[in-house]
């Protein structure tokens, strides 16, 4: 079974989980089995461009190592590729860093206080403004946001991705980043900009 | 003083719905097979276990027909892993702050070796010992590597930003927090503090307190020693009767400053930035795009420099990865690009302003 053809079933993730919590390394080698070309593409469609063959895949070994050593954390009846797929980010960026490269071009500052006691409560309600513009996006705007922004995916392997022309993406990804900032401020957040020009 | 969060940042609460699936094109390269990834896994694991986590090994190596295979080949791996860790240690201790640097910058840190300061501060509260590791710093942009460690196991697994508080005074910039898990010693963690200010902070004091500690822990770093910067006067009479006016570039390791002034201008009207790019001696060219000045704020800026990778990979990446402004109508405007790699003065044979040739004296 190890070796052999992949089991496919809604109660795998389960399953793996189940086993990977207990240490039976046959959770691995199932994990391995189900999600490799699923981490593998979100690896190298990142990191592209940017990481060596190699690289990707030490990454997404590492992947792979994180599930098992955190195995402990992770829901029972929680699906596996959200994950996966906030592991292989972190991985990417983690290497990208390293080698002297910011994931994200286009990263722009948003405000919060800084250690008080509200801190906690502002977080949260930037998490639910951020929601819900996201969900408030038409494709393929909200496809670009989340490619750039959550994956730090390059700018030019997403109008390739998306068979659009680079300024269309950087155009799109302006548009969005400044009706982004003008929810947040709607809810109360200061972006940096506002902030430079209160100076 | 304020946190500064990015879009990326905040983008770690996405609901999965929007990210989970989202397909990647692998762009031709390669699929690993399940076996190279689990010899992989095998090295990652005995690495690990050289940390001193052994127990978690798993055996997962299908290849391994019987245990006494099972048994040889993690030890023996564990056995060039342990050694190699030895090595990286070594090289690490050798260079001192250096190390922490490279981590961040790559290779270019090695030309600000000599204005890298180690202040050797530190503050225990008998939970965790915060300590100041090293520090670089050109005034505008700043580097502060620290330690916390715990005297217990510590399973709080925080996001770094959330991690310390800064704070230097009312008109400090924003600061952004990121970890160096390579430099991590059992319950000993190391993070790089960035500091990004218009104002110029030497010979300021930055303090850095560690948030949700029963008792308080705070060290304070004085910004004594600054990088090597120059500065270069633009010719004004170049842009008579232009709305902007470019007057002078200051130039540093770490960063790169504008500073210009313009006429009546409302603040909806664009400012037309000049095209700044540094000549090398080698005779290339690093374009510096600073993005631009439409709205008030930050705006984070791109570019397209070919940068040859010691020969591995070319890689194209921006030399001015983040910039800031204050625009300041009827008196100076401040236009900051803070460099993504560390640039060598005494490489730099001019900076060119719209074209025109200043020599980096």
């Amino acid at each position: 079974m190890l070796n052999g053809t992949c089991e496919r079933g809604n109660d795998m993730d389960g399953d793996i989980i189940e086993l990977i919590k207990n240490k039976d390394t046959k959770g691995l080698d199932m994990l391995i089995c189900r999600y490799k070309k699923y981490v593998w593409s979100v690896l190298c469609g990142i990191g592209q461009y940017r990481l060596s063959q190699e690289d990707l895949e030490e990454l997404c070994a590492d992947v792979f190592f994180s599930v098992w050593k955190n195995g402990s954390g992770i829901k029972p009846c929680a699906s596996l590729k959200p994950y996966l797929a906030k592991a292989a980010r972190n991985a990417v960026w983690g290497r990208l860093r390293k080698k002297g490269f910011e994931p994200v071009q286009y990263d722009d500052g948003i405000l919060t206080v800084s250690g008080g006691p509200c801190e906690e409560a502002e977080k949260n309600e930037m998490e639910q403004a951020l929601n819900s513009a996201v969900g408030a996006l038409e494709e393929p705007g909200r496809e670009i946001f989340v490619r750039h922004y959550f994956y730090g995916e390059a700018v030019k392997a997403i109008s390739q991705e998306l068979s659009m022309n680079e300024s269309t993406v950087k155009t799109k990804l302006f548009r969005i980043r400044k009706s982004l900032k003008a929810a947040l401020e709607g809810r109360g957040f200061t972006s940096c900009e506002k902030a430079n020009e209160n100076q | 003083m304020k946190k500064q969060m990015k879009i990326s940042d905040i983008c770690s609460c996405l609901k999965s719905e929007y990210y989970c699936d989202i397909k990647f094109n692998a762009g031709g390269m390669p699929e690993p097979t399940d076996e190279k990834i689990k010899g992989l896994l095998l090295v990652r694991t005995a690495q690990e276990a050289g940390r001193g986590a052994f127990a978690e090994v798993p055996d997962v190596t299908p290849i391994c027909k019987s245990k006494k295979h099972a048994v040889k080949k993690p030890l023996r791996i564990l056995l060039i892993a342990a050694m190699l860790c030895l090595v990286s240690v070594g090289v690490f201790a050798a260079t001192g702050g250096l190390g922490y640097f490279e981590s961040i910058f790559g290779g270019s840190a090695d030309s600000v070796k000599d204005d890298i300061s180690s202040p050797h501060i530190s503050v225990s509260n008998g939970a965790r010992t915060l300590a100041v590791e090293s520090v670089l710093s050109d005034g505008y942009k700043t580097d502060i590597v620290v330690s916390l460690e715990s005297s217990k196991n510590d399973k709080t697994a925080k996001d770094p930003i959330d991690l310390f508080s800064v704070d230097c005074g009312q008109e400090c910039g924003s600061y952004a927090c990121n970890s160096l898990p390579d430099f991590d010693k059992g319950k000993k963690h190391y993070y790089d503090i960035k500091l990004t200010s218009l104002k110029n902070y030497i010979s300021e004091t930055v303090n850095i307190s560690v948030n949700n500690e029963e008792k308080p822990l705070k060290v304070s770093v004085p910004l004594e020693h600054s990088t090597a910067s120059k500065t270069i006067s633009i010719d004004t009479e170049l842009y008579k009767g232009k709305a902007y006016k470019p007057e002078s570039v200051e130039l540093s390791p770490l960063g790169v400053m504008l500073i210009g002034s313009e006429g009546k201008l409302s603040e909806n009207t664009e400012v037309t930035l000049p095209d700044i790019a540094l000549l090398m001696k080698d005779g290339s060219k690093e374009d510096l795009d600073l993005g631009g000045m439409v709205d008030f704020g930050t705006e984070g800026s791109g570019g397209g420099v070919v940068v040859d990778d010691g020969g591995l990979f070319n890689r194209s990446t921006p030399l001015v990865t983040e910039s800031a402004w204050n625009r300041n109508p009827g008196k100076k405007d401040v236009i900051a690009g803070y460099f993504s790699r560390i640039i060598d003065l005494d490489n730099v044979k001019a900076v060119l302003v719209d074209g025109t040739e200043y020599t980096v004296k």
